[in-house]
């Protein structure tokens, strides 16, 4: 008895860092409509400053000081973010928004490397609350009962912010409709520039919380925020309190899963989310957006690639091996995997309007299940093709049943959830998967063992890829699945199944990813976990951005310039500084994607 | 006349508020029929009630004696019911005729399909035939000026051959000229196919130029129901709703087109 | 005639790189009320809201009180006293019908009519009832009224309305052409663009014709109203 309630403070006292940090999110989101992943990088600086301020001032006063300092310098790297960065994209579609806050991740991560060093530090307890209690005969620190506390606080006074005052109102209002609330004199910039800093802050406090239980490190971004994005979407994207019941719950399904099944933890939570999202699609407290949340402008997918110049390319990539060397050769290979990646993605995003954050768990499954049936059947390189499309579509139909049922960012989400699922399954079940070791030796059959003729190999799938996803945007299936995405609900009013049109399409995008995904198991011999993260998703957004989200072939040349670019800046140190910042003045020079220019023309508003 | 339509003792209510509380009336074969009342009536609630958007609390709703009450929007569509939107939304990345394709796809269940329909162009013509758009099949739906948007919006609603067709204000955000000519447009229609059609409007020259007969709610309920002529001199219809509107009785107005 | 209180002069205006308004020029003075009439897309809205600052301007002479608002954001021109009732409605669906009013609260000025919650709710009735109510739960005329009330809890010194008689029953009309014609007696005034000439007539003096982005006829309402002959040339389909 006293075990478990020791048990339930425990995950209480998790939840309130996770809380603060989440609310922080899910407020940023509700005001801006920006899924803020550079969130955890605020988090990881609240930690880094914190113990900073520790080592400055010693462990009295140090840490009651470093609380507060960290969450201001949080705030205050938040302010800078918004003004240099997100003030510029609000209007962008929500992948350029995602994909430049992952810029900012990708240029933090360097940025603390240098100033903090690679080692991980360790916080000190916290001074004053170093003790412990004994409740029904458990010891309990008391600095859980100091984070327990501090959830309900916090949760009250954001209530009274929000619910209470002028200042709440309007941000409620500016976050409908920003031009309308303009329109009647309120300076919705100024607001914005406020309720970043805010939710900055609280990133700031949860990190600075967090270093007298956790070590801090340069991968606790990305850790936390996989996390919190489950947490926002279970609580319901930018209902706050929704965001509090959802953290506990979590919490506390961590503590009691350590317990029972200690390998599958990840899996617990995620698993968690899915059952609460059948039942609440929109999260526990969460309500559907009340209007779309970006009306698709004119243009998008009407750009068509003529199918001579299809042909021309094809002849131009048939003759290229002949002429280039080697490495080349190579780099072409990746760049047909990589190009049929994002083209599947492409397909999900353009005609089907769905955002994927998560499209490399397809990609993923099919590398991995290619993988697997040549580690444990010894199936040869034919079958571990043939198969990973088909995994792939299993986990697409899988997941996708219950992405379709949301909508815009939402779905977003949601699918990076699943993909996180997937990459924690991965990880996790070591015994069949080889965990982090990943599978290694998973060789092409002889016939393919030679560049040049793995070259026609992928040649030859992103043909097969190409047609199919040309036809399925240009047949009565795609031209539904654009009429759900143009105008839901009159497309459900003349009888399309709307739900179940987006489904069949999720499915498809995800069976051609997981045929590159087999594909390029073969290509590198073995496959990690990397290639279900996000960073592996969120290249394949990259790559669509860059070509630009209206034309199939748009993936492909954001595919090569993706991975020429890779290529050139993997030789410097802050290669990852250098592709963030090429990213932002993408998002920031070019919203609409340089072939996207289209989209940018507002469409007629109906009267 | 037969009733296409049997509506009987329907209602709904949001929280307290009975929005259509026990509304009961049949349209019938090829009949126009308004629903005209104040705003907040319940005139687009029991809309939605009708075309399943909306789920009733009781009551029941009957096509051409099948039962359709509860059962989804698109299901309903499938039993031959129409509807055009108050604010029409089209499709915008397409041509008005592939927007009628697509309609014309849905209706026949084809939407899955990875061919396209071999036989469409002749019936996307007459579709189109029937709004007037016969010249614009080839124009990006973007470019549409709103009333040529609004009768898209139409022919798509055609295209599944429905027996009844619902309309929420359907000149809403319409030029004067212009709505007479959808009105008239609609009942050219009315008249070559027996459609029914049960509309909502609060211009009343649609309505008093363009129905056969009019039913009033007020505050969920059903307060009159006649002729144009019989609510138009209904004493408690003008004190609730016309007010000193024009009814198109005997003096010359602005509104009057021409 | 008096000093222009809105003067705008080779207005052009457009949405990304398209332009739909080719050079309009007209002017209101203190207690005018003009009508901009025109068919579906002839761009009256566009007019509207390139006032209000919310579509691409030209290079053209845009001013209100003698300050010139061709580069003003539209929060600063709404606070130097424009209200704009836009035809979409816009309400702020998640927020109370009171917490809409609020966000449309404006200090009072000496210069303008004065908009206290009383004066509001006394207008339309039907508000009061539904003050805690969220507005996205409202029937489509019941918004139209919010938007309008919002709009004047900023008690502003111009009136900028597209299309209020959109989806309003005829007696709610009634009330709000007279609301009108007191405002007008308190020196508010009145910029709206309408479909229905009925109304128009009621609550404008003049009115200014638009055809394709550009004037095709400025003159006296009640004479538009009155030669059916021109009506027909201007407006008719
Ligand atoms: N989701 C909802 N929650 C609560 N009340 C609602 C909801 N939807 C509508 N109502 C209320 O129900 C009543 C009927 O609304 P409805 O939209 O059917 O009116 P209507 O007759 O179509 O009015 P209008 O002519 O203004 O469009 C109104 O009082 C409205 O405020
Ligand atoms: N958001 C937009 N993006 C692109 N073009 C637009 C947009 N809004 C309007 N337009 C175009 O600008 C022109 C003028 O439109 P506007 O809305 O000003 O017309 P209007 O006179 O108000 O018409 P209505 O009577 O339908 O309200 C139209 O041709 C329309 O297609
Ligand atoms: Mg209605
Ligand atoms: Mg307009």
């Amino acid at each position: 008895m006293g075990f478990y309630f020791a048990q339930a403070l425990t995950g209480l006292a998790s939840a309130s860092s996770l809380f603060l940090v989440a609310a922080g999110l899910s407020l940023i989101f509700g005001v801006t409509r920006v899924v803020n992943f550079a969130h955890g990088s605020l988090y990881m600086i609240g930690a880094y400053v914190a113990m900073d301020v520790i080592g400055l001032f010693g462990k009295v006063p140090g840490f009651w000081l470093a609380l507060p300092i960290a969450a201001l310098v949080s705030a205050a790297v938040g302010g800078l973010i918004e003004v240099t960065v997100l003030r510029r994209i609000y209007r962008a579609p929500e992948m350029f928004q995602l994909v430049a806050t992952f810029a900012i991740v990708l240029i933090a991560q360097d940025v603390a490397e240098w100033i903090w060093g690679v080692a991980d530090r360790f916080g000190p307890r916290a001074p004053g609350l170093s003790g412990v209690v004994t409740i029904f005969g458990e010891r309990i620190p008391e600095y859980d009962l100091f984070l327990i506390a501090m959830g309900p606080i916090t949760l009250f006074l954001l209530w009274l912010l929000f619910a209470r005052t002028r200042f709440g109102v309007l941000v409620r209002a500016a976050t409908q409709d920003r031009e309308m609330a303009a329109a009647l004199g309120v300076d919705q910039a100024k607001l914005f520039t406020a309720v970043f800093c805010l939710g900055a802050g609280l990133a700031g406090l949860g990190g600075a919380m967090q270093v007298p239980r956790d070590a801090v490190t340069l991968t606790m971004d990305l850790e936390i925020i996989a996390e919190v994005f489950v947490i926002t979407v279970v609580g319901g994207m930018g209902s706050i309190p929704g965001a509090y019941l959802a953290a506990i719950l979590i919490s506390e399904l961590n503590a009691f899963g350590i317990l029972i099944l200690p390998e599958i933890t990840l899996i617990v939570a995620f698993a968690a989310m899915a059952v609460v999202l059948v039942i609440r699609p929109y999260g526990l407290l969460g309500r559907p957006p009340s209007a779309p949340e970006t009306p698709p402008g004119p243009g998008m997918g009407t750009l068509r690639l003529p199918a001579m110049a299809w042909g021309g390319l094809f002849l131009v990539m048939a003759l290229l091996p002949l002429v280039v060397d080697q490495f080349m050769t190579v780099l072409i290979i990746d760049i047909m995997i990589l190009g049929m990646f994002a083209m599947s993605l492409q397909f999900l995003m353009g005609p089907g309007g769905m955002v994927s954050f998560g499209h490399a768990a397809y990609f993923g499954v099919g590398a991995y299940g290619a993988a697997l049936l040549v580690r444990h059947l010894e199936a040869d390189m034919g079958w571990a093709l043939a198969v990973a499309p088909v995994a792939a579509a299993a986990a697409a139909l899988f997941f996708g049943w219950f992405c379709v049922r949301l909508s815009g960012v939402y779905l977003a989400m949601l699918t990076l959830a699943a993909a996180q699922i997937v990459w924690a399954a991965a990880v996790q079940m070591q015994d069949f998967t080889g965990g982090d070791d990943g599978l290694t030796g998973i060789w092409p059959a002889k016939l393919f063992g030679d560049d040049l003729a793995f070259y026609y190999l992928a040649l030859a799938f992103a043909v097969i890829a190409v047609l199919v996803l040309r036809q399925a945007t240009r047949s009565p299936f795609g031209r539904a699945l654009t009429a759900a995405r143009d105008a839901p609900l009159r497309a459900e009013a003349l009888g399309i199944n709307v739900q179940n049109q987006q489904w069949m399409a999720f499915t498809l995008a995800g069976t051609v990813a997981g045929l590159a995904g087999g594909l390029y198991v073969f290509k590198k011999g073995s496959v990690f976990p990397d290639v279900l993260a996000i960073p592996q998703s969120v290249d394949a957004l990259i790559m669509v951005l860059l070509g630009g989200v209206d034309v199939l072939a748009g993936a492909l040349i954001g595919a090569s310039t993706f991975v020429v670019l890779e290529d050139v800046f993997n030789q410097f140190e802050a290669w990852r500084s250098m592709l963030g910042g090429v990213i932002l003045l993408i998002a920031m020079l070019a919203p609409g994607g340089m072939a996207g220019l289209g989209s940018m023309i507002r469409r007629r508003k109906p009267a | 006349m037969s009733a296409v339509l049997q509506v009987s003792d329907l209602a709904k209510s949001f929280g307290g508020v009975a929005a259509v509380d026990g509304v009961s009336f049949q349209v019938g074969a090829g009949e126009r029929l308004a629903l005209i009342g104040p705003n907040g009536a319940g005139k687009t609630t029991c809309f939605n009630l009708l075309n399943g958007q909306l789920r009733a609390d009781r009551g029941s709703v009957v096509l051409d004696g099948k039962n359709i009450t509860g059962r989804k929007p698109r299901q309903i569509v499938r039993l031959g019911i129409g509807r055009t939107f108050q604010i029409a939304r089209s499709f915008l990345s397409m041509t008005v005729a592939e927007a009628v394709e697509t309609a014309l796809d849905a209706a026949t269940r084809h939407t899955l399909s990875f061919r396209r329909a071999p036989d469409a162009s002749f019936r996307i013509a007459e579709l189109l035939g029937q709004v007037g758009l016969q010249d614009q099949a080839d124009r990006p739906v973007t470019e549409l000026p709103y009333g040529d948007v609004k009768r898209l919006d139409l022919a798509m609603a055609l295209s599944s051959s429905p027996r009844l067709l619902f309309m929420d204000e359907p000149t809403a955000g319409m030029a004067a000229a212009d709505r007479a000519l959808l009105m008239d447009q609609v009942s050219a229609i009315v008249a070559a196919s027996g459609l029914a059609v049960l509309f909502t409007e609060h211009d009343m020259e649609a309505v008093f130029g363009h129905a056969d007969r009019v039913i009033v709610m007020a505050r969920g309920q059903l307060i009159a129901e006649g002729t144009v002529d019989e609510i138009r001199r209904d004493p408690e219809v003008r004190r609730v709703y016309l007010g000193r509107a024009e009814t198109g009785e005997a003096e010359a107005m602005p509104e009057t087109h021409v | 005639m008096s000093e222009a209180m809105l003067r705008i002069e080779g207005l052009s205006a457009g949405y990304g790189p398209a332009t739909v308004l080719h050079g309009i020029s007209f002017s209101l003075a203190q207690g005018d009320s003009l009508a901009l009439l025109g068919r579906n897309g002839a761009g009256k809205s566009t007019t509207i809201k390139a006032i209000m600052g919310l579509v691409r301007r030209g290079a053209a002479t845009l001013s209100f009180d003698g300050q010139a608002i061709g580069s003003l954001p539209p929060q600063k021109i709404a606070r130097l006293g424009v209200g704009y009732v836009p035809e979409e409605r816009r309400i702020f669906a998640e927020l109370t019908v009171a917490e809409n009013l609020e966000v449309g609260r404006r200090p009072t000025r000496s210069d303008a009519p004065e908009w206290p919650e009383q004066r509001l709710y006394d207008l339309f009735p039907e508000l009061h009832a539904m003050r805690d109510r969220r507005a996205g739960r409202m029937s489509g005329g019941e918004q139209q009224m919010l938007t309008i009330a919002r709009t004047l809890a900023g008690n502003p010194r111009i009136l900028l309305l597209d299309e209020p008689a959109e989806g309003l029953a005829p007696v709610v009309l009634d009330r709000i052409a007279d609301t009108v014609a007191t405002l007008r007696a308190e020196g508010l005034t009145l910029l709206i663009a309408e479909q229905s000439l009925g109304f128009a007539a009621e609550v404008a003096s003049r009115c200014v014709v638009l055809e394709s982005g550009q004037i095709a006829h400025t003159g006296d309402m009640a004479e538009l109203a009155a030669d059916s002959a021109l009506r027909d040339r201007l407006l008719s389909v």
